[in-house]
């Protein structure tokens, strides 16, 4: 006999052991874990693996998570990683090699490399290139915003001059069909930039000193209860080494 | 005054009748329903609920209703206190709860206890998992070594 079925037949009694693989409601359960323990909760078994499948495609939207922390260790792909419940963790992305992190959302990356842009969810490994060419082959010191998911026909990107926010060229890139552009005063992008609690915070996580400068490229966390919190820019120009040799780290929430 | 004091009757699995206020009883959705669109006066059978679970549940459903009606002078701080002992129960009856609140529909019970669940899961490795919840590895190991290689990543910070 099935031993599903002999456990149906003395679900009542006290005494015998209940089979949390049959547990119908695993997916209230899975919404309330973390990305890690989400990751662990599927690998004990099978049905609990099938059933965290409809929550684990969503992970990248899910609101009121506290932000991750990537430090980027410079011309490698070696990465720091600082998550609210675990600490700091190093792991290895190659696509961090030698890029300039733009923008910040929803768990995606806008990176810039070598004059191509492009999207990276570090959770995933998937890429999305946008299409180029774009009309400059560096960028310094700019900040960007997307509208809505990568994986979304509607995501608008606009890329500015962080040093003269929102007033210079910004140029707006819909993935599929191209439009650079110079957009009007009143055309604004929802950038805002804040305190540097957050940045203050992440240091101590990291445990630098307080003269070390981060350069860090901010996200935007959706809240289910309150107004979004706004995880600031900092930044302090791109580069290994400010003027007195000090190494300034890079640093992109997600 | 009359709508506080109504009495609805529920028999449980295990044939138990409970006379309950309707105030309490309408907590579940699931009773609302029945009682809302049946005889008047007619017992309410919660097939899938046993006497003991029903009780719990009961104590769950007055706690909310008195201290929502400012019947019992209770700070949200002290209802969040008792809603922390109440599910400081065996497995088998944190397991029986969470199908009770879903089959009955009582959705602040259900997150309570499923909130409950995932605490005993956070911070946990997958084998501390399956033996806390005393789940059988049921993948090949060449199966589990593929879902851990999804995320390989992730696993290598873990050290599991």
């Amino acid at each position: 006999m099935n031993m599903k079925y002999i456990y149906r037949l003395n679900r009542r009694d006290q005494m015998t052991s209940r089979d949390w693989t049959d547990l119908p409601l695993l997916p209230s359960i899975v919404d309330s874990l973390g990305l890690i323990d989400l990751l662990r909760f599927r690998v004990v078994c099978k049905d609990w693996n099938s059933s965290s499948f409809a929550t684990t495609t969503e992970i990248e939207a899910i609101p009121d998570q506290e932000p991750w922390c990537l430090i980027y260790g410079g011309n490698n792909s070696e990465c720091s990683l600082i998550t609210e419940s675990d600490g700091k963790h190093t792991i290895y992305i190659p696509e961090m090699n030698g890029a300039t992190y733009l923008a910040s959302s929803q768990g995606w990356l806008l990176l810039f490399r070598e004059g191509s842009m492009f999207f990276f969810c570090p959770l995933s490994d998937a890429k999305i290139d946008l299409p180029g060419p774009f009309p400059h082959t560096a960028i310094d010191d700019h900040v960007a915003v997307f509208s809505a998911l990568p994986t979304s026909k509607d995501c608008v990107v606009a890329v500015s001059d962080s040093m003269v926010y929102m007033s210079i060229e910004k140029r707006e890139l819909r993935l599929g069909k191209v439009r650079y552009m110079k957009s009007a005063k009143d055309k604004s992008i929802p950038l805002r930039f804040s305190t540097n609690s957050e940045k203050e915070n992440m240091k101590k996580q990291l445990g630098l000193e307080d003269g070390v400068q981060v350069s860090t490229c901010g996200t935007v966390v959706s809240c289910e209860s309150s107004a979004d919190k706004m995880v600031p820019y900092e930044n302090t120009g791109v580069g290994a080494d400010d003027a007195e040799g000090r190494q300034i780290v890079e640093a992109v929430w997600f | 005054m009359g709508s506080t004091s109504t009495k609805i009757k529920l028999r449980t699995s295990d044939q138990k009748v409970f006379e309950v206020e309707k105030a309490v009883a309408v907590q579940s959705q699931t009773i609302k329903y029945f009682y809302e669109n049946g005889c008047p006066g007619s017992v309410i059978h919660v097939h899938s609920v046993s006497g003991d679970i029903l009780s719990k549940i009961l104590d769950y459903c007055k706690k909310h209703v008195n201290s929502a009606a400012g019947k019992e002078d209770i700070s949200p701080e002290e209802l969040y206190e008792w809603d922390t002992n109440f599910v400081k129960v065996d497995q088998n009856t944190l397991f029986d709860l969470i199908l009770a609140a879903n089959c009955l529909k009582i959705e602040s019970l259900l997150d309570l206890t499923c909130q409950t669940v995932a605490n005993m899961i956070k911070g946990k490795r997958p084998e501390e998992i399956r033996t806390t919840f005393n789940i059988k590895n049921d993948y090949t190991p060449e199966a589990e070594e593929a879902v851990r290689r999804e995320n390989k990543w992730a696993f290598d910070m873990l050290g599991v």
